[in-house]
């Protein structure tokens, strides 16, 4: 990437450990390139706060916000000493102009959400809650690249917060579920993980469940 | 390194769902379809391509399985783009990289949008209420600063909002002191307890390969392999109100069609056929000052870019040793700088790697596969040098060495053709011990 001491001049800012850099829902029209740094990116979800990610130096945040036009969808907040570099839409153009391969970063890395927001819109189209979990299950251990031929015993990493997240499922309903899959023997519950005694098992769930939906 | 043209029989079919994507096509003439199925509601959706327009591109840029089947629906002649001449050729041609962006982005927030609509169960987001909430959220946890912060955002962008009055006056209420204990500024900091940046981002994106690793003496040099996986999140996608269309995904790009065309125009099969960049037409767009890029390489890159391309040509025709003299210039050029050119050296380590390979020069091809890791560690080729790296050992019958290769791959995400290939050399070797 090329970045001249005249962009960080014209462009560079500079936050404070804690400090927020933009706010969820806030109307915003620039955005930023991590110079040195670590930026958080949160959101508030069922009244906590959940961290998306921690972003570093060559990370870019805030694009959507010039791309669309809408209010942010998260909050950024600076995790120690952050340098940036700061643009609104007329220099973000620039920027690309002059660094293409910036672009094609943010190219990849919408396909990649995008399939990414698909896969979860998947989970969703299910109505019963039990379908979900598995689904969901089935999403992690995707995304953890956990699936193979060999389906016993998979250690899937899932947190609470991101089987709610996920499954959109109220805690108590999402207990329920859990716990009566365990009886089962389907799951086991170890600490942050899940331990699914057969995926394969899920995976034909979810496709007798997609072939009920189409027919209706 | 150019598109190549390849022509397809009446309903014959280019990939199918589920394939692995390597390539991304221009229709130059005839008639395709791409037929995938909705996900909410399992309807069969089939999209024409019009001529000259791309397709396929998703998939490839994303590293994920074809999400829908491209059909030959008359006999086609389509161009052939792999992923490097595909970014190549777009990072030439800023209106459609903009285009591009602005598609992709449109399909994200229109896909967030259906994911957050499931999710609150229709019940309908007001931006400037939800502003408010958040300073309110804050304010309750005491957070004074952040609450402030964003107060004041509503009251800036909201003049006329309903809570105006309440954020003004719960302003005054933290500044005047009422709101928070003698301590609490301090505390502030510490219960926004960011935990470490490794710590927390291993939580929420685990490392794509095993803790268990292992090939111990691969290790010392790759610790940055546990960051491979660590792109910009997905979550925050997944939770927000962005979106995504409902006109099957990789339907066509509506408006690339003139440069598909003036590419595919541009490419004849007898000349030696490179990709001009496509001239500039647009007006609209702010050239870029003199002052950022009197001092940007492009001499160099130029220069890197065509010994990339001459090495690639003499490789196609199996004129390893010269096609290695290349690439070698690529990575003994010195001082540079830009991702461009670097883009270059770093594939030029790949593809020396391979034509050492075909040489079989095993071990060379190993140390130029190995360069290529430590100085890109973070490479879109990582995980492909691995396998190769695994082929090598093979080839060059250091058996267990390859198969620690092998299970690397095996255990990156996402999973993809590759990881199965290795699986496959894996079981083969252990079929054979």
């Amino acid at each position: 990437m090329f970045i001249s001491e005249e962009l960080v001049q014209r462009f560079g800012k500079t936050f404070k450990a804690g400090e927020i850099i933009f706010c969820e829902y806030e109307p915003g029209d620039d955005f930023f390139l991590i110079q040195s740094g670590h930026v958080k990116i949160i959101k508030i979800v069922s009244d906590k706060e959940k961290t998306l990610d921690v972003l570093v130096g060559g990370d870019i945040f805030g694009e959507m916000a010039i791309l669309e036009q809408q209010p942010r969808s998260a909050t950024a907040i600076s995790q120690d000493e952050v340098k940036v570099l700061n643009f609104n839409r007329q220099n973000f153009e620039l920027l690309l102009k002059t660094n293409p391969e910036i672009a094609i970063k943010l190219l990849k890395m919408f396909a990649r959400r995008i399939y990414e927001a698909k896969r979860q819109l998947r989970v969703l189209t299910f109505a019963e809650p039990e379908t979900r979990v598995a689904d969901v299950l089935i999403l992690l251990a995707e995304k953890q690249g956990l699936l193979s031929e060999d389906a016993s015993k998979l250690a899937v990493t899932a947190s609470t917060e991101d089987l709610l997240s996920l499954t959109g499922l109220k805690e108590t309903d999402l207990d329920k579920i859990l716990q009566s899959l365990s009886v089962q023997h389907k799951i086991e519950i170890s600490g942050n993980k899940i331990i699914v005694s057969n995926i394969k098992e899920f995976e034909r769930l979810i496709h007798s469940k997609q072939k009920q939906q189409n027919r209706i | 390194m150019s598109p190549i043209a390849r022509n397809y029989k009446e309903g014959s079919v280019i990939y199918f769902q589920d394939d692995s994507s390597k390539e991304i096509y221009i229709l130059k003439t005839g008639r395709i379809a791409l037929i995938s199925t909705e996900i909410d509601t399992g309807e069969e959706q089939k999209d024409e391509i019009k001529t000259g327009e791309f397709f396929g591109i998703k998939a490839v840029l994303g590293n994920y399985k074809r999400e829908e089947t491209a059909q030959v629906l008359t006999q086609s002649v389509v161009l052939v783009f792999n992923q490097a001449e595909f970014e190549m050729l777009i990072s030439k041609n800023f209106n459609i990289l903009m285009k591009l962006l602005k598609v992709f982005s449109n399909q994200l927030r229109r896909i967030g949008k259906k994911v957050r609509t499931l999710l609150d169960k229709g019940e309908e987001r007001i931006p400037s209420t939800e502003l408010f909430n958040i300073g309110e959220y804050y304010f309750k946890r005491k957070k004074a600063e952040q609450a402030v912060y964003a107060y004041k955002k509503y009251m800036e962008n909201y003049p006329n909002g309903q809570f105006y009055p309440q954020a003004e006056e719960k302003i005054e209420q933290i500044e005047s002191g009422n709101f928070v204990s003698a301590d609490t500024s301090v505390a502030n900091e510490e219960d926004f307890s960011f935990s470490a940046p490794t710590a927390d981002s291993e939580e929420n994106f685990p490392s794509p390969i095993s803790e268990d690793d292992v090939d111990a003496s691969f290790d010392s040099n790759f610790s940055s392999l546990e960051d491979v996986n660590d792109s910009p999140s997905i979550d925050d996608t997944m939770n927000s109100e962005k979106s995504f269309s409902d006109d099957g995904f990789d339907s066509p790009l509506s408006g690339l069609e003139d440069l598909g065309q003036e590419v595919s125009e541009q490419w004849q099969p007898n000349k030696k056929n490179k990709i001009e960049p496509v001239a500039e037409k647009s007006t609209d767009i702010t050239p870029p000052s003199p002052n950022t890029s009197e001092s940007n390489p492009k001499v160099k890159e130029v220069g890197v870019a065509q010994l990339y391309h001459e090495g690639f040509s003499l490789f196609s025709q199996g004129k390893y040793n010269e096609a290695i003299v290349k690439y070698d210039e690529v990575i003994n050029t010195k001082n540079l700088t830009d991702a461009e050119s670097l883009n270059f050296v770093e594939k030029s380590y790949f593809e020396k790697g391979k034509a050492l390979s075909e040489s079989n020069k095993y071990q060379d091809a190993i140390i130029s596969f190995t360069n290529l890791i430590k100085k890109f560690s973070r490479s879109d080729l990582l995980k492909e040098t691995l396998f190769l790296i695994g082929e090598n050992y093979e080839k060059a019958n250091q058996i267990q060495k390859a198969m620690n290769f092998y299970q690397k791959v095996i255990g990156m995400p996402p999973r993809e053709s590759i990881n199965a290939k290795a699986k496959s050399k894996l079981e083969e070797i252990q079929s054979k011990l």
